[in-house]
């Protein structure tokens, strides 16, 4: 027993090591599934506890805004929220044409990563799109059984086909590493190094085949300042994300096309 | 058994902690996995083993996106060498002939396992003055190296990591010595049954 007691950690040290080899070069799916089952429903239920007291004001709410909507509807025809009628082209919001699954953050990680408590039990599955009512929040990249966990756009890891909501210009949205002054920020990053940019467009997403991982035509962000890169292959703006990271309660995964 | 309950339940329930309170605060807030572990392993003869666990288990809790296996061995080797701090030398329990050969000159001046050796550790000991000093150093080297592990392996890019590092290695050390001290200043008849049982 006592010898046992003097290799433990010995062994413990070897078997961090091979994890973390397993990690590389194979799929550590039974592992981040049990993460899920077992953590991810204790920070659902912590999640659901801290937000109990918060309900019965939030249900007054959405039936008030549920019945502003229903007025809209009856109006216009469709339905118009007070940031989507900015950006949509043509005549589709991008919730009309999906199918969707509700979701609330219950966890928060260092790395830029979120909780969301649905799962591969509700259908959600890797580079699936989440949103919430202000813009794009980023994408899954686990589906456990009961959460998933989602890459936000802030990631420095995170990349995003985008386009200017004005002139359709195509680039790449992607995370900025450093918090100081660009705390929340994430810079653009335009194919074309000519194209015109100024303070104040909307960047929404280029959209991906087979809508995964980002649909298209979801509100982004809009560009606070754009970087002198004079002579550089694209040119750069620093966009201000529409959603509240911060402040991320309810969120909206796309499952996939409603035609599907 | 009450010790390797407590130390389930903190196993289980710091990485949830962590994710639904912690992390949700706007400023960045201290590592209460690390911390647990560095307060807690001075206590036992297990470190290493307390540290895998609460290691292996924030890998896993989500939304953990980094390698599975790098908090385990970061902890693991933490609480490896807190676990190896010699317990308060007793006065008064009748066991001085042990402890003069446990006692932190046998811990500082042996080579390496000698201090193992010497003499079998009840699996609870009553922490040491040395607890909450090492704390500082043990939890400023778990976040370097946790850190170093991060970029060399790919979790995230070594600008982020260093723009993150400082605010969170001054919650986490300054966090790991409060707890330890808090600790290591419990009134001693919390802690007697322990000794006195084993020694």
């Amino acid at each position: 027993m006592r010898s046992f007691g003097r290799r433990l950690p010995m062994l413990l040290v070897v078997l961090s090591v091979a994890l973390i080899a397993a990690d590389r070069w194979a799929s550590p799916t039974p592992l981040r599934a049990l993460g899920s089952a077992v953590f991810g429903s204790l920070e659902s239920v912590a999640s659901s506890a801290t937000r109990w007291p918060a309900d019965t004001g939030r249900i007054e709410r959405l039936e008030r805004e549920n019945a502003r909507l229903r007025a809209a509807l009856l109006a216009t025809g469709r339905p118009s929220g007070p940031k989507k009628n900015k950006h949509d082209k043509g005549d589709k919001s991008p919730m009309d044409r999906y199918r969707v699954v509700p979701a609330h953050a219950i966890g928060f990680g260092r790395d830029r990563t979120v909780t969301i408590d649905v799962g591969s039990a509700a259908g959600v599955a890797r580079d699936m799109t989440v949103f919430d009512s202000d813009g794009l929040i980023g994408r899954v990249i686990q589906a456990g059984p009961a959460t998933a966990t989602v890459q936000l756009i802030t990631s420095p890891s995170a990349s995003v086909g985008a386009r200017l909501a004005g002139s359709r210009e195509v680039g790449v949205v992607k995370g900025v590493a450093d918090h100081g002054a660009d705390g929340g920020l994430i810079r653009l990053s335009l194919l074309n190094p000519e194209a015109s940019v100024s303070p104040g467009d909307h960047v929404v997403t280029l959209g991906s085949p087979n809508l995964r991982p980002y649909v298209p035509d979801v509100p982004i962000g809009s560009v606070v300042s754009v970087e002198d890169a004079s002579g550089g292959p694209t040119r750069t703006a620093l966009v201000r994300p529409f959603a509240r990271f911060s402040a991320l309660d309810l969120v909206t995964v796309v499952l996939g096309s409603e035609a599907l | 058994m009450r010790a390797f309950l407590l130390a389930a339940v903190f196993v289980i329930l710091a990485p949830v902690v962590q994710a639904a309170v912690v992390n949700a605060l706007p400023w960045s807030g201290p590592d209460l996995v690390l911390i647990g572990v560095v307060a807690f392993a001075p206590l036992t003869r297990h470190g290493a083993l307390l540290g895998f666990a609460a290691g292996l288990a924030a890998d896993i809790a989500p939304p953990a996106d980094h390698t599975i296996g790098r908090h385990a061995l970061v902890l693991c080797l933490a609480g490896w060498f807190l676990a190896r701090i010699p317990p308060e030398r007793p006065t008064g329990f009748g066991t001085a002939g042990r402890t003069g050969r446990t006692g932190w000159t046998a811990w500082a001046g042996g080579t390496g396992r000698a201090g193992f050796r010497t003499a079998p550790r009840p699996v609870i000991t009553a922490p040491s003055m040395m607890a909450p000093i090492m704390a500082a150093p043990v939890a400023l080297g778990a976040a370097l190296l946790d850190a170093l592990l991060a970029v060399l392996l790919g979790d995230e890019p070594k600008a982020s990591v260093l723009a993150s590092l400082p605010g969170s290695l001054v919650w986490t050390v300054l966090g790991a010595v409060a707890v330890s001290a808090a600790i290591a200043l419990l009134p001693r008849r919390r802690r007697s049954p322990f000794r006195s049982r084993h020694a």
